[in-house]
């Protein structure tokens, strides 16, 4: 069984970026579901933090095969037309990004597709080997079914292969110089746990 | 493992021999703030390849067969983060002054909710009442800002405020609220009691809280906001509306909003308000392992970095260190990069009580959101018939102390001893006394913790810590005992250049003593040299149960608070103390 996808690099693939002003990674998994569904096949579905302007928020990126047979860019332009997003689609070899929306958003939406075409930043939801991360697994078993390239522990706690991390059932790796790196934390038990676990406490509600 | 995670997205890494004068600067208000600097010139196609870093080429030769190259007119988007950042205040340079020795240790909690708080259960005098049998001398009532507050809580909570002074003539009970503070976290901000406390409270709230003016997100007209309200403050007391005001950050690195520059902006829009931030946190319960607590994250620090944080925090500043926060609890970090510049800011430590761990009582029924919005208070508790383990707070006194040293055990003076760095904070009544003076080797006159010593240059300085171990039981109803005492000492170099810095490469762990077995009141004495330059001196101590080298490396701090462990955060069995610094200023 192939477990690594094959390795095409982003500047064969298609990338559709939709800045849709999520304020959270709630609402941008959300746009995420919305827009992909159960789709089957090679995706890698990012969130992007759009900083700049007065009020941060989250885009998303969504990179395919060129002949993924589904509809999506189709999809996604008549949900931005819709919804008033931002989006940014980007065939390799074209010229320039076929872009649309209020610009505000298309900028957010232009610079989401900058950062997945790099692999510089960003939070991958959906990803090749997200599916075997379940359960507890050791970090070797993570870089090796699992698309991570890295796992990083905080305050410079050490990872050897044979260490042990509780998936939670919840994995959200971060991009970092074209890496995929995941993120954990100690946690009760002498097991690591992700940094980001799946239920946040809102910022600003209570507490 | 000196390890260190500079801002990924604020890196300015240039290819060796990268030449060309386009201007790739940004501060941290560009338009393009996401995209780094290598990206940002690979786009700009008006930069030939020639000019570019072999890095910006590989980027640009990515972005073009990617087919993305083309699009960067959507980057020069109109308006979008033009509006400038908010204006740095200018602040006095330096802000020395020789502090007073206290006449009086007055413990004290500046951060507790009520049934005033949508989030909260309790009566003031609950609060009140508890906070005094567990030992303290001042709190203040901090209920949320919010719609229904300002309307109509900020006043209600008064005549119970008002009540509990009567009923309670030792303890000395102040009037604030829990500030969202616009683009940040949230805050709290007190006033001294007087005819106008209710007024000036809830003028303030209406105008700068961040609820109640959609001001939230991080904006440089939101970080305006902010330093409009800390300067209102300044004119309220100045126009004698109130005789005091003070305002402190509340868990600042939580959830990584507060930015290094805007911590800046708020003490330097005035000192005499904006004081200092929470060193450590409340929920200490949060950690309790599971079966006897919520098994969470210790503060209630388990969150992620979300659209509003500032990106060069690295994810180790979300989590708490032997309970306290990172900016304070790293040693060569945020709060020493402050200090290194000159200019008091202060930490304290507190409760947060919202509900208490094995709480009893609860909300009666039909006392729910709707009722709240309706009435501005919850309605009073009632017994439970249970025990609620999962409760992540302590009450106030119950583990965090802020001991403040006054002149006279009164209003003003507290509020006066916080201005001026009096203060240390304790964590399980680890210490029942700690004063630390600064003094010229062989003279009589010393500087007590806040205060500066002034010195001729070249005079021999020491460091004189005078403990005194814990002879009662803690409220976990065991002596603790504190077995290490370090000494931190750092570089004072003026103003930084660059307000978003949070490291100060001067500052380290210069002593570390092991004072386990010592009983009764000691005395430390550290030479610390000749006074040739302007520093620092502030001191840490811990029950010495849970330690790894700080985040900057063990050649900063061998051995630091442990980073705290998600559900298995026991707070009685990793105590510190922190004390604020003395500063020691070589004159010619």
């Amino acid at each position: 069984m192939v477990l690594h996808e094959p390795d095409l690099g982003p500047a064969e693939q298609v990338i559709i970026a939709v800045d849709a002003d999520s304020r959270d990674t709630v609402e941008a998994e959300h746009l995420l579901h919305e827009l992909l569904g159960s789709m089957a096949g090679s995706v890698v579905a990012c969130t992007h933090v759009v900083a700049a302007g007065d009020r941060p928020h989250l885009a998303i990126s969504v990179t395919v095969p060129p002949d993924s047979p589904d509809g999506l860019a189709a999809r996604v332009r008549a949900w931005s037309v819709e919804r008033s997003a931002g989006a940014a689609i980007t065939r390799p070899g074209a010229s320039e990004p076929e872009l649309s929306g209020p610009s505000r958003l298309v900028r957010g939406a232009y610079a989401a597709a900058v950062e997945s075409a790099l692999g510089t930043s960003g939070r991958l939801v959906r990803f090749p080997g997200a599916e075997h991360a379940t359960g507890v697994l050791t970090a070797a078993e993570l870089r090796d079914r699992c698309g991570i390239d890295q796992v990083e522990a905080l305050g410079g706690l050490p990872v050897e292969d044979d260490t042990l991390i509780d998936t939670l059932d919840f994995i959200r790796p971060i991009r970092r110089d074209g890496q995929v790196v995941l993120l954990v934390q100690p946690a009760a038990g002498g097991v690591l746990i992700p940094f980001e676990v799946e239920h946040q406490q809102k910022c600003c509600a209570d507490h | 493992m000196g390890h260190s995670h500079d801002g990924h997205t604020h890196d300015h890494e240039h290819g060796a021999g990268h030449g060309h004068g386009h201007g790739h600067d940004h501060d941290h208000h560009h338009p393009n703030t996401e995209l780094d600097a290598a990206t940002i010139a690979a786009l700009d196609e008006s930069i030939p390849d020639s000019d570019l870093s072999p890095t910006e080429v590989s980027r640009r030769t990515l972005l073009r067969s990617a087919g993305i190259l083309g699009g960067t007119a959507a980057l020069a988007v109109s308006g979008v983060g033009a509006a400038a950042a908010a204006a740095a205040p200018k602040g006095d340079s330096i802000l020395f002054k020789h502090g007073n020795k206290p006449q009086v240790w007055l413990a004290g909690d500046h951060h507790i909710h009520t049934q005033l708080s949508s989030d909260g259960l309790y009566r003031v005098i609950d609060q009140a009442r508890h906070a005094a049998a567990f030992g303290l001398d001042w709190l203040v009532i901090t209920d949320h800002g919010g719609a229904t507050h300002a309307r109509i809580g900020v006043e209600l909570v008064n005549p119970q405020i008002k009540a509990a002074r009567t009923e309670l003539k030792n303890t000395l009970i102040f009037q604030g609220l829990e500030w969202n503070i616009p683009a940040a976290e949230h805050g709290t901000v007190f006033v001294a009691p007087g005819s106008r406390e209710v007024e000036v409270l809830k003028q303030f709230e209406n105008s700068y809280d961040g609820s109640v003016n959609n001001a939230s997100s991080n904006s440089p007209a939101n970080e305006q906001l902010a330093l409009d309200g800390i300067q209102w403050l300044g004119q309220q007391v100045d126009r004698r509306r109130v005789q005091d005001a003070l305002f402190l950050a509340n868990h600042p690195a939580r959830n990584g909003v507060d930015s290094p520059h805007e911590i800046r902006n708020w003490r330097d829009a005035n000192p005499r308000i904006a004081i200092g931030f929470e060193g450590a946190p409340g929920h200490q319960a949060g950690g309790l392992p599971k079966g006897i607590g919520a098994a969470g994250a210790r503060g209630l620090y388990g969150n992620a970095p979300s659209a509003n944080s500032f990106p060069g925090y690295p994810a180790e500043s979300y989590r708490t260190w032997g309970g306290f926060d990172w900016m304070t609890a790293t040693v060569g970090g945020l709060w020493d990069s402050l200090l290194a510049e000159g200019k008091p800011w202060w930490v304290s430590a507190n409760s947060d009580s919202h509900v208490n761990w094995n709480e009893t009582s609860r909300r009666p029924d039909g006392s729910d959101q709707a009722q709240f919005d309706r009435d501005g208070r919850y309605m009073d508790p009632v017994y439970g018939n249970t025990v609620n383990p999962l409760a992540t707070d302590f009450w106030p006194g119950f583990y965090s102390r802020t001991h403040v040293g006054a002149e006279r055990r009164d209003y003003l003076s507290v509020m006066e001893g916080l201005r001026s760095g009096r203060m240390w904070v304790d964590h399980g009544m680890l210490a029942k006394g700690v004063e630390v003076e600064v003094r010229e080797v062989g003279r009589k006159h010393s500087e007590p913790l806040g205060g500066a010593l002034v010195v001729r240059r070249g005079r021999p300085v020491e460091l004189v810590v005078r403990i005194t171990t814990q002879t009662m039981p803690n409220w976990a109803n065991f002596v603790p005992l504190l077995n290490r005492v370090d000494v931190i000492r750092g570089a004072v170099k003026g103003a930084v250049g660059d307000r978003d810095t949070f490291k100060a490469p001067d500052t380290k762990v210069v002593r570390q003593w092991d004072t386990s077995g010592k009983r009764g009141t000691f005395e430390l004495t550290l030479p610390l040299g000749k006074a040739e330059e302007p520093y620092y001196v502030r001191v840490r101590g811990s029950d010495g149960n849970r330690s790894q080298p700080g985040y900057l490396g063990a050649a900063i701090d061998p051995q630091g608070p442990a980073l705290d462990v998600v559900g298995d955060a026991d707070p009685w069995t990793d105590l510190w103390f922190y004390t604020n610094p003395i500063w020691v200023l070589p004159s010619k």
